[in-house]
């Protein structure tokens, strides 16, 4: 009945009583007196003169009387308005399983206005818990990175639940929604027969929610939406802190950029401080407008190797882990390069052997770049891990692990410079662009050019903007080169950025990202028989320009975040040391450590806090992993329960949407809202009406 | 023979001392009776009459003599006027002092009190018969009829009259004359009246010009009429009537009489009226037309007065409600003021 259901509905009995005033109208109507009246004169005139009106006040006192009659039947009924409510479809004998999942993200932890949205959280997931029927079976799901369950499944006992809500708190990390819910699906899978909801209780912060899968929630399982957040969130945070280059050599100036971000509302004055544990803390004031992020660099130059611990702070606001940013700085004093070639390691003219001499040119290890040179088909993650840089040139066919290993090596971070220079670089292209989430090569090799065909091609376009080039606009070096053998190109529209171009139109260099990583294609060989450039006096400062674009542009290191896994390599110069490892509040830590010979990788699979995980040898500190916030948990942002219901898409009886941890609301929303005090009022209106009409009819 | 014709001169003595008793000293009282011997005058309501005075307007021709003044004038102590002698006056009706200081002949007038004829002219018709047991199923605390009602007021006015050693008439009608009795000053005449009203049934229609314009005829001697009626009938057909009367000289009384319950309709939901005189009905809610009803019955009520204002006819109204000891004695207070 239009989403209207009534408590007492033996009342419906009730309507018999509305047959009163109609019976009692239509017999007083029709069992007339006689009377034997001396003169119908005046009564006919009366009549005349009255009979109609009072026909229809007649009718009219009827019809409020009758009103009256239905609007307190329809009180008694006790009707509840269940539309938008949990108690449209919920009956009384059917079961209900309700499953709470509560947002324990970062940014629950919001203390602007002196009580945060977890704590509400809390008392709306309490709330929900005492208002569930005492037959309904109920769980609550943590929704951190990792959900976690209450209980195994959805139990009518609530004690454990609410003894175990009262020891949550918020977590550093940035929800998975989508594991949530599908561990909430998991756990709904096994009940049967009963009415399914889905709770709610977030912040609905608009970063971490508008990503959410709901598609994969049955229209089955109601859905309820809790909303705790601040009102009016004025929060500041470093959402990236960075160095550049990312791994700079000892004594090389650097500089770590921090980026600061204003979600607030009002433009803010924000101190934001730069300590390398130097004891010389840098500070600069930003001045950022609402909404907008501002950069504040800051000069560095180590002169020391090794793992530099980096912190940035701003001024402390309503939530203060994201105040902070950890930064590692990995300070090398030469840096390994992997040449990956099949070509054989004796080869007359072989581009690999002029890439190595470039790369070290007195060959003596003084130089920055230290080369080293593997089969393509032994890179793997260990090496990539010790990698600065990676150059393939005369590559054979890539093995499918190899591509594998190169492009998590790409979404890692790392740099390539591809010299594709042999006809089997095209499938090895192919492979690279066509695996899962491969590279967008910018752009696909065509017809090969070989040296057999007796022409050369010159570079005749040069992107002189770029920082790789920049050094070459001054000479007509680049200009000066011939190329034997390359691949004439078909551009890609839109993908990666072309930097070199020949006289005939083919890419001769190109640059692409994948992850944090960086691809810069060369699409010429190093190598005697491809091109004379090993030959010029530009090839040295080219190569190293090369590679140390890449390390601008990508190479950047990954930036860990709270709740989820982080790693890092490490060489270990005591292998008899006992090693561990260590979170930032110094406790000791689960990592896992693979070793290869001196280096190997640690992984720590939990990192609750944001700070720097420490690797020991012994009492040595052998590396550290910066473990952030999520920057994306720092604009609180929220959505609107009009935007989650778009964003749910789903039907108006599964979806409901409610602020705050109010028990009214909360019993409103699983009851219904009760009319019966609207009927009640009506009655009484219609009565007051009644009884003013009659006496000012008598009247 | 002899013992009736002794008989009859016993009563005709017996009747000369009477006039010449009334001539002094008025009617003697009514005797006490027994209640069930006359239903519209019993003794007990007697009582509160006893010193009510039924006070002539205007002249009167009466041929006893009495407290009235009579348009006859005569040998009575009261010196009127002056007028020339005829041949056939007395000759000691001669004033010889005038005779001395004029040369002329006068005779003195003197005004002569005599016996005022009231005759009652009663609705009989079937509108009088609302209320009582008729509508008692109906209207449980209806009372009397209006019919009951004038009978009692007939009654009261009548024994007042003769009490007073003056003469009561009475005349039944509906639409014609349905009883009439001369007026008559005695006991015997009173007891007859009381009769003629117990044996009263209301008839039919109504139609008080006719009876009225029927009823002059009857009347021989100039007086007083009073008119005992609800008037449910053409105002101007009665007023036209009423003015044979004016002319020869009556003096009108008008009681115009409604029921209680014909005034203020009864508090009945549903009612369906019958006309009880033609027979027609109405269906309808006497809660919804009573406002109305009643402002058209006092509009007819105020025409129906303004009529006899304008006449100079005494109007008196009353409703069954009315205690009509009430009525009569408000009635005579009033003439006797004026």
């Amino acid at each position: 009945m239009g989403g209207i259901t009534f408590v007492n509905p033996i009342m419906f009995l009730g309507l018999l009583a509305v047959t009163i005033p109609i019976a009692i109208h239509l017999l007083t109507r029709r069992t007339p007196v006689l009377i034997t009246f001396p003169s119908l004169r005046f009564l006919q005139q009366a009549q005349a003169n009255q009979s109609r009106l009072f026909r229809v006040r007649h009718y009219l006192l009827l019809l409020i009387r009758t009103l009256i009659v239905l609007l307190l039947i329809a009180a008694f009924l006790r009707p509840v308005l269940t539309r938008g409510t949990l108690a449209a479809t919920t009956t009384p004998e059917s079961g209900t399983a309700a499953i709470i999942i509560l947002d324990t993200s970062l940014s629950m932890g919001y203390a602007g206005s002196g009580i945060t949205p977890f704590a509400r959280a809390l008392a709306a997931a309490e709330n929900t818990l005492n208002h569930l029927g005492a037959q309904a079976h109920a769980n609550i799901i943590y929704a951190g990175a990792v959900p976690r369950a209450g209980a195994d499944k959805p139990q009518p006992g609530r004690a454990p639940l609410r003894a175990d809500l009262a020891q949550q708190q918020y977590g550093a990390a940035r929800a998975d929604m989508d594991a949530a819910i599908a561990m909430a699906l998991e756990q709904f899978d096994a009940l049967e027969g009963q009415h399914l909801e889905l709770h709610f209780i977030s912040d609905f912060q608009r970063s971490n929610w508008a990503s959410v899968n709901f598609a994969v929630i049955p229209e089955t399982v109601k859905t309820v939406f809790v909303s705790v957040a601040d009102g009016s969130p004025d929060n500041r945070a470093i959402t990236a802190l960075t160095l550049r280059p990312a791994n700079p050599a000892l004594g090389e100036r650097a500089e770590v950029t921090c980026s600061v971000a204003n979600y607030g509302p009002q433009a803010q004055q924000v101190p934001v401080t730069l300590d390398l544990g130097d004891g010389l803390p840098q500070e600069q004031m930003l001045s950022i407008e609402p909404g907008m992020t501002a950069t504040a660099g800051f000069p560095v130059q180590f002169t020391r190797s090794g793992i530099h611990e980096a912190v940035a702070t701003l001024g402390s606001d309503g939530l203060r882990e994201d105040d902070t940013r950890y930064l590692t700085c990995r300070v090398s004093e030469r840096f390994p390069v992997v040449i990956l070639t099949d070509a054989p390691a004796v080869a007359r003219g072989a581009g690999h052997r002029f890439v190595a001499a470039a790369l070290d040119p007195f060959g003596d290890g003084s130089a920055v770049f230290v080369p080293e040179r593997i089969a393509s088909d032994d890179f793997d993650r260990f090496v990539a891990d010790r990698a600065h840089a990676v150059i393939l040139t005369e590559a054979g066919p890539l093995g499918k692990a190899t591509v594998q290993a190169l492009l998590d090596y790409l979404r890692d971070g790392g740099s390539i410079l591809y010299f594709v220079d042999s006809p089997a670089d095209r499938n090895n292209l192919a492979l690279l662009s066509g695996a899962e989430d491969g590279v967008q090569m910018p752009f696909t090799p065509g017809g090969y050019i070989s040296a057999e065909s007796g022409g050369y091609a010159t570079l005749t376009s040069a992107n002189y903007e770029e920082p790789l080039l920049r050094k070459f606009r001054d000479t007509s070096a680049l200009a000066d080169l011939h190329f034997f053998s390359y691949f004439e190109t078909r551009r890609e529209e839109a993908q990666g950025q072309v930097l070199l171009k020949y006289d005939n139109g083919s890419i001769a260099l190109a640059r692409t990202t994948l992850g944090l990583g960086s691809l810069l294609l060369a699409n010429f060989s190093p190598g005697l028989e491809g091109s004379d450039i090993q030959k010029s006096t530009v090839f040295v400062p080219l190569v190293h320009e090369m590679i140390k674009a890449l390390g601008l542009t990508g190479g950047a290191g990954r930036d860990f975040v709270a709740g989820y896994p982080c790693s890092t390599s490490v060489t270990l110069d005591q292998p008899d040391a006992q090693v561990r490892f260590t979170a930032p509040s110094g406790e000791r830590v689960n990592a896992v450590l693979d070793m290869n010979g001196p280096t190997g990788s640690v992984i720590i699979g939990s990192t609750d806090a944001t700070g720097f995980y420490r690797i020991f040898s012994g009492e040595k500190p052998v590396g550290a992993i910066a473990v952030n916030t999520d920057a994306r948990e720092s604009n609180l942002e929220t959505l609107s329960p009009e935007q989650l219901e778009s964003m749910t898409q789903r039907s108006r009886e599964n979806f409901y949407a409610r602020t705050g941890a109010d028990a009214g609301e909360l019993r409103t929303l699983r009851e219904g809202v009760p009319l019966w005090h609207f009927f009640l009022a009506g009655a009484l209106s219609f009565l007051a009406v009644e009884q003013g009409l009659a006496f000012l009819w008598r009247r | 023979m002899l013992t009736s014709r002794l008989t009859n001169i016993r009563a005709r003595i017996e009747e000369g001392r009477a006039a010449l008793r009334r001539r002094t000293t008025g009617p003697p009282p009514l005797p006490e009776r027994s209640p069930k011997s006359f239903k519209y005058l019993k003794p007990a309501e007697l009582r509160g009459m006893k010193n009510l005075l039924f006070a002539a307007r205007t002249i009167v021709e009466g041929y006893y003599a009495g407290r009235h003044r009579s348009r006859f004038k005569g040998s009575a102590p009261e010196f009127v006027d002056y007028r020339q002698y005829y041949p056939g006056d007395e000759l000691r009706s001669i004033d010889w002092k005038a005779y001395a200081r004029t040369d002329r002949h006068f005779v003195k007038l003197f005004e002569k009190e005599t016996d005022l004829s009231a005759t009652i002219l009663l609705d009989a018709s079937a509108s009088m018969a609302f209320g009582g047991e008729v509508n008692r199923p109906a209207l449980p605390d209806c009372g009397l009829t209006k019919l009951e009602y004038g009978c009692y007021l007939s009654a009261a006015l009548a024994y007042v009259l003769i009490k007073q050693g003056d003469k009561a008439g009475l005349v039944l009608f509906d639409q014609q004359i349905r009883r009439y009795l001369p007026p008559g000053g005695t006991i015997r005449h009173l007891y007859n009246l009381l009769g003629a009203l117990e044996l009263c049934q209301p008839g039919g229609h109504t139609s008080t010009a006719t009876a009225l314009r029927k009823a002059i005829g009857l009347l021989k001697q100039r007086g007083v009429i009073i008119i005992v009626s609800d008037f449910l009938d053409d105002p101007d057909a009665i007023f036209n009537a009423l003015r044979q009367y004016t002319h020869r000289g009556f003096e009108i009384a008008v009681f115009h009489l409604l029921h209680a319950q014909e005034v203020t309709l009864p508090d009945l939901h549903n009612a369906n009226f019958i006309d009880s005189e033609t027979g027609a009905e109405i269906t309808c809610q006497p809660k919804d037309v009573a406002a109305s009803y009643g402002a058209l019955l006092e509009g007819f009520r105020q025409d129906i007065e303004a009529r006899c204002r304008a006449r100079n006819i005494a109007y008196t109204f009353m409703t069954t409600e009315t205690p009509y000891q009430t009525v009569l004695g408000r009635f005579l207070a009033s003439r006797g003021r004026e």
